[in-house]
């Protein structure tokens, strides 16, 4: 009796346990699956900031890759690799969409190369972007309240209400640590990224004294806001900040200035022309004329076609092209025709037509007139001009003077 | 159909209880309170909302599923009203079943009118209807559901709500520290523990992984044609319905000799 309820029992037990042990099974597999594709995205995360990072300027020499790291041997076996699959496709690598390489990555995602993978990020050996916080990050602890319970975004936030907290009572020294840790937990918080750059390269400086301390700082934030493309590589705003807020405004290099302008000026929303205009800005800046005006006429044609801008900087571009041709009727045409139409370009306008007259009453040898010319653009106050214009002053002088000289003498 | 005849009568008294109630009006006004939140930061509203917003529906669905979940079965022991139920023409799994989807009916509803709250107030930001604040939310869903069933396993077998309660909590946790068993799974592996790497790794391949779910964040925040998010989203869903299924049948497990 005892026996056959014993049995019972156990039959029981296993017709419970078997289905229990099924479904157990297809957790596990789900998870496995899971897992395979959490890795992937980590790989596709990854294999984009390399991407990006080969369109990203070196900063330093230190900064340059190393060739002979884990990492980059890595790079080379897969990029190779996939640069075999991608020619099916007939594209290289770089240009392919996310939705094709996100496939290529799935496929590459299989061992070994899955193995290498993950054991050189589990070693600390790759620089991985969004989504592997933990293999990566050294102080996981201090992270670890918001990783445990998947809060890492509203941290983040309200850590960033901490920085600008910091930042408004002028706490700098406690700002900017804090500013890394925010975009440590939230590398796709776009803001703090731009906002923490702009921090380092305009309020940081102000706090120290030498040249040197203060270009540190600048330096400081192109690799923060380098690091911050490689982690958002198909993101407008980062390449944006770096070419503009960066290169062109604070560092005056327009020729870096173009590179990350043409780079944002890829990933830009339609709505976000100003990218575009920018770009061109920093081409006429850099001496680029005839590629700014091939975009300004473009930017009309195609982007803009209301535009009140583009006709000014086309015949502005015009004017200069023509003047550095060595065209000066052609040039103080066109500078006259910029100060007739368009009024707000009065003032460039003003200033080219006049320096065009100076030079041609100096090579006609009236100093007299062409000292009273540089003088009028003082009189009128146009700051841009103020050196060059005294300079040439006290050159005609000079040149008047020894010409009075040589008469008397004579 | 006897399930749903328990389901009705189990969200018909969940939805009542004081407790649950307390929790929706203070995550309606943490969620609310993210309008004012923006002020301090500007520039950055519809993120701040947007993280705000979830992070509410996810902390407060939480302790919601918790709630209801462990406290649903030892409730009906403390009022002896489960007597009477087992007492009709009715098999242990359907009332299982039907206390469960009960459950599932009140978070459900509590998930719904935060989400609504959410989307009323990233409409006025945004202008248009969110649509991966609902993704996120849907996602939130399958999570609590995973809480929800472990949680309800427990409750079988306890007879105060507290015990349930805490697990649940407890399960919550864990569930999202289950990823750290795979590093130790490899390292174990590295070291030559290999029995030490296959339990830990088959720990981690079983227990629910609540951390797949952290793509709530990925989702409202990525590109909404980003890659991974449509295949990883049903992956998911399927993985919470699995997980859901082992708890159920943990429960039933438990429940079909306890003697009530």
């Amino acid at each position: 009796m005892a026996t056959s309820l014993y049995k019972r029992r156990s039959l029981d037990h296993i017709r419970f346990l078997i289905p229990l042990a099924f479904l157990l099974f297809i957790v596990a597999m789900i998870e496995l699956r899971l897992d395979y594709l959490s890795t992937s995205y980590t790989f596709y995360g990854w294999l984009e900031a390399r991407l990006a990072e080969d369109e990203i300027i070196p900063l330093t020499s230190e900064q340059e890759i190393e060739e002979e790291t884990e990492e980059h041997l890595f790079y080379e076996e897969v990029h190779a690799s996939l640069e075999k699959k991608a020619r099916l496709f007939g594209k290289t690598v770089a240009e392919l969409q996310p939705s094709a390489l996100w496939r290529l990555a799935l496929a590459e995602m299989k061992q070994p190369t899955r193995t290498e993978f993950e054991s050189l990020a589990r070693q600390g050996k790759l620089n991985l972007p969004y989504g592997a916080i933990e293999w990566t990050e050294e102080s996981v602890g201090a992270h670890l309240g918001s990783l445990i319970l998947g809060f890492r975004s509203a941290v983040a936030d309200l850590l960033w209400l901490k920085v600008d907290d910091y930042w408004h009572q002028g706490r700098m020294e406690m700002m900017l640590p804090m500013m890394y840790t925010v975009v440590k937990l939230d590398p796709h918080f776009i803001d703090a990224w731009a906002v923490g750059a702009w921090h380092l390269a305009y309020n940081a400086p102000v706090t120290v004294d030498t040249m040197e301390d203060k270009r540190a700082f600048i330096d400081k934030a192109i690799v923060f806001l380098q690091d911050g493309i490689k982690r958002n590589p198909r993101h407008w705003q980062l390449y944006f900040e770096l070419g503009f807020a960066i290169y062109y405004v604070k560092l005056e290099d327009y020729k870096n200035a173009a590179h990350y302008l043409e780079l944002s000026a890829r990933y830009r929303p339609p709505e976000e022309k100003k990218v575009d205009r920018m770009l061109l800005h920093a081409y006429e800046q850099g001496g680029e004329y005839e590629k700014a005006l091939e975009g300004w006429q473009v930017y009309l044609n195609k982007i803009d076609p209301d535009s009140r801008v583009a006709p000014r900087f086309i015949l502005q571009l015009q004017a200069k092209i023509a003047q550095r041709q060595g065209n000066e009727d052609e040039a103080l045409r066109l500078w006259q025709r910029l100060y007739d139409e368009f009024p707000e370009a009065n003032d460039t306008a003003d200033i080219e037509i006049t320096k065009i007259k100076a030079r041609r009453a100096e090579a006609a040898g009236n100093y007299d007139q062409a000292i009273a010319l540089w003088q009028s653009l003082i009189d009128k106050v146009y700051p841009t001009v103020f050196d060059e214009a005294l300079a040439n002053i006290a050159r005609l002088n000079l040149l008047k003077s020894s010409g009075e000289t040589a008469t008397s003498a004579n | 159909m006897n399930f749903l005849v328990i389901a009705v009568n189990g969200f018909r008294e969940g939805i009542r209880k004081k407790t649950l109630i307390g929790f929706l009006l203070v995550a309606m006004l943490v969620i609310g309170s993210s309008t004012f939140l923006t002020v301090l930061s500007p520039g950055q509203e519809v993120k701040m909302v947007k993280d705000v917003c979830l992070a509410a529906v996810s902390m407060f669905g939480m302790l919601i599923a918790i709630f209801t979940s462990g406290s649903m079965i030892p409730t009906e022991v403390e009022n002896k009203t489960i007597y009477t139920v087992l007492s009709k023409p009715l098999r242990r799994f359907e009332y299982l079943i039907g206390k469960f989807v009960g459950i599932q009916f009140i978070v459900i509803l509590n998930l719904a009118l935060m989400a609504v709250l959410s989307l009323a107030i990233l409409y006025t930001r945004e202008h248009i209807l969110s649509t991966v604040m609902l993704k996120a939310v849907f996602l939130t869903y399958f999570e609590l559901m995973i809480v929800s069933g472990f949680t309800f396993a427990v409750s079988v077998v306890s007879s105060s709500a507290v015990l349930p309660i805490i697990c649940g909590a407890f399960i919550y946790l864990v569930g999202h520290l289950v990823e750290y068993l795979k590093g130790l799974s490899t390292h174990a592996a590295e070291e030559g523990h290999a029995f030490l790497a296959a339990l830990t790794k088959t720990l981690y391949l079983v227990l629910p992984d609540l951390n797949n779910f952290n793509l709530r964040d990925q989702v409202i925040h990525l590109a909404p044609n980003d890659p991974r998010i449509g295949v990883t989203l049903w992956t998911l869903v399927l993985y919470g319905l699995a997980n859901v299924a082992v708890a159920l049948l943990i429960t039933y497990g438990l429940f079909r000799r306890k003697e009530v």
